[in-house]
């Protein structure tokens, strides 16, 4: 009785995929970055480097200790106000809002019957933009610069969470089998699917086609929620899906933390607590090795997202397509799932060379796949400074559309809230305001890593000097991927 | 507990590090008064003559580009949402403010279309980017 449902999802899903469609590539939505002047980029690297040989030198005269910068912020009155009843109440209402049901599956509903139904025009239907612009880059920002909004939002953590505790009510049974999960399969599951994903926002010609995205997030869904039914919830949501783990990793970085009451039956009160931005990276468990291939795909597929829209990535298009002719009108994805599948790759091999090397430098008994997931997560800030820099412009700009879309998201000629003529305002932001907030955050990011790797390195080598002499080959790494994100950044952007 | 020092230094190094970055900015600042200017493409045998072009122009500026086209069609400026039809015998011209910065893509859509909008379907083999227009900031 499920079967045919399914096969016609995953049917029209095939479809979609293979007719080939020329739609926008890389999600969807026009951008219009001016590259980062030559000047500009310089300087960024210059003072990145010199930077980092700064913080090393600071790091080698003085014993810091693994402590990370814990001012007594209760000194600043604007943080003694985030502490006041008021703001504790605000917060505990705005999460309330966010968990609820109606409000989770309402959105959710609203979805995926606007891109099932809705108009086709991508500009004019609410999916593209709610997936691409706010979703993929907005979630993105506020996850790692606010907080875990996924968390809270999650449309499946919700309703699965609801229909157990009907379930509950009605049959005093549990709605999950709770199976016990495999401990080798881990997080395997959430790689696939990351996979799969980035290969959709990246490669997918049909990305911003609204009927596609619902389709595949109704696949995800079914996912999603049968994995959520046979091991459990937070089993399931730990392992596999694949948004919680990687907001998750973008949270770390966030200044604030939100303890949601545990369901075991004892109500505890909504933890809040704030930290400086970083921080938390500091305070993360390693991660387990699939864990942490997972973040090294994240990292990769960010960077390979901006790399496909230079020239230099036009000119390898051109100069493989002979080899990838019998492909026809499929070639460029051809070409593009390949180098897709090969930056990850690169980027794991050239981060495990370099923990290899670091481990050699100090004479260290942890294996170079312990390094690894050791200090994995100091590139975050990274890859974050980039993710900053490369879709400002994009949220701002594209973002606006929400205006619009919200009360209209069919395009049926509905005006729900009376914006639905709202005409979005290309110079809402200036090139120079986004030029300094890209490279400064892209140069304070790159710090921050330094920062953070240094003091993984202090507890991995606890031997005098011996931290500081195994960071110069992860500042080496740093250094360069933090010159290909400034390289990105100024390039023209090239249509596909 | 806290270093204070150590931080003092991270603090000045970042502040002398974006002085200096804004400074850079600043100085690149043109200031200068808004102009004319315009720019002609010539679009014939399926490619724009001269291949693809980024023009340069600067915020304020009042911008003309001229099209000659061997095909009917029409010729989106992106961004700006501009629109103009082309055609053999039919120099045409767009002219607008440029007050907003960006680069902006340039592409043609061959007649065949019946009065769709722009951006609602897919590129068919007939279209293709003609260049490209930067504002840059002033």
């Amino acid at each position: 009785m499920k079967r045919p449902l399914l096969l016609g999802v995953l049917g029209a899903i095939g479809l979609a995929v293979l007719m080939p469609s020329t739609a926008f590539a890389h999600g969807f939505g026009d951008r219009y970055d001016l590259p980062v002047p030559l000047g500009l980029y310089m300087s960024a690297a210059g003072a990145a480097v010199v930077l980092s040989f700064v913080l090393i030198g600071i790091f080698a005269r003085r014993d810091i200790g693994d402590r990370y910068p814990q001012k007594n912020l209760r000194q600043w009155k604007a943080v003694r106000l985030l502490g006041h009843p008021v703001t504790l109440e605000l917060v505990r209402v705005l999460s309330a809002l966010g968990e609820s049901v109606l409000f989770s599956a309402l959105t959710f509903i609203v979805y995926l019957l606007a891109g099932l139904f809705g108009t086709e025009d991508p500009n004019g239907n609410l999916v593209p933009t709610m997936t691409w612009v706010v979703f993929w880059v907005g979630f993105a920002y506020v996850s790692a610069l606010v907080g875990d909004i996924w968390a809270l939002t999650n449309p499946w953590k919700i309703i699965f969470g609801y229909a157990e505790a009907l379930t509950w009510k009605a049959t005093g049974r549990d709605l999950a089998r709770y199976e016990p999960y495999p401990e080798r399969l881990s997080a395997w599951p959430a790689v696939l699917l990351f996979l799969i994903f980035a290969w959709v926002e990246i490669v997918y010609t049909g990305s911003g086609v609204p009927f596609n995205i619902a389709a595949l997030a109704l696949a995800y869904s079914v996912v999603t929620l049968l994995g959520m039914w046979w091991f459990g919830r937070e089993e399931w949501l730990r392992n596999g899906e694949v948004f919680t783990i990687v907001f998750g990793f973008l949270a770390a970085f966030a200044p604030t933390q939100i303890k949601e009451p545990t369901d075991d039956g004892v109500s505890t009160d909504l933890g809040f607590s704030v930290r400086p931005w970083g921080a938390g990276l500091l305070a993360i468990p390693q991660p387990a090795l699939p864990r942490a291939v997972l973040l090294v795909l994240m990292l990769a597929t960010v960077s390979f997202d901006g790399f496909v829209e230079t020239g230099t990535w036009t000119e390898i298009l051109l100069d493989f397509f002979p080899a990838f002719s019998f492909l026809g009108a499929n070639a460029f994805s051809g070409i593009t799932t390949i180098g897709l599948i090969l930056a990850p790759l690169v980027f794991f091999g050239v981060f495990a060379l370099t923990a290899w090397l670091m481990g050699w430098l100090v004479n260290s008994s942890l294996s170079s796949m312990e390094l690894v997931r050791i200090f994995v997560f100091s590139l975050v800030p990274i890859a974050l400074a980039y993710h900053i820099a490369h879709f400002f412009s994009f949220l701002m700009i594209q973002g606006q559309r929400m205006f619009s879309l919200v009360s209209d998201p069919f395009e049926w000629g509905w005006d729900l809230f009376g914006t639905a003529d709202y005409a979005i305002d290309i110079g809402v932001v200036n090139a120079h305001f986004v030029w300094f907030l890209s490279i400064a955050a892209i140069v304070v990011g790159h710090i921050v890593a330094v920062y953070v790797a240094h003091v993984y390195a202090l507890r991995a080598f606890p031997g005098k000097g011996d931290a500081v002499r195994s960071q110069y080959p992860m500042l080496v790494l740093m250094a360069g991927y933090t010159m290909v994100s400034l390289w990105i950044v100024a390039q023209p952007i090239v249509e596909a | 507990m806290f270093d204070n020092r150590f931080h003092a230094r991270l603090k000045n190094s970042l502040l002398a590090i974006s002085s200096l970055l804004f400074l850079l900015l600043m100085a690149a600042c043109g200031g200068g008064t808004p102009e004319d200017v315009s720019f002609d493409l010539t679009i014939a045998d399926g490619a724009v003559a001269g291949g693809n072009s980024t023009f340069v122009a600067d915020q304020g500026d009042t911008v003309t580009l001229n099209l000659t086209s061997d095909v009917h069609g029409n010729a989106l400026l992106h961004g700006y949402d501009l629109k103009l039809d082309v055609g053999p015998d039919q120099p045409s011209t767009m002219t607008f403010l440029a007050d907003a910065t960006g680069r902006f893509s340039i592409e043609f859509h061959a007649a065949a279309d019946d009065g769709h909008d722009d951006h609602d379907h897919d590129h068919g083999a007939e279209d293709f980017t003609l260049g490209a227009l930067e504002i840059r900031p002033r």
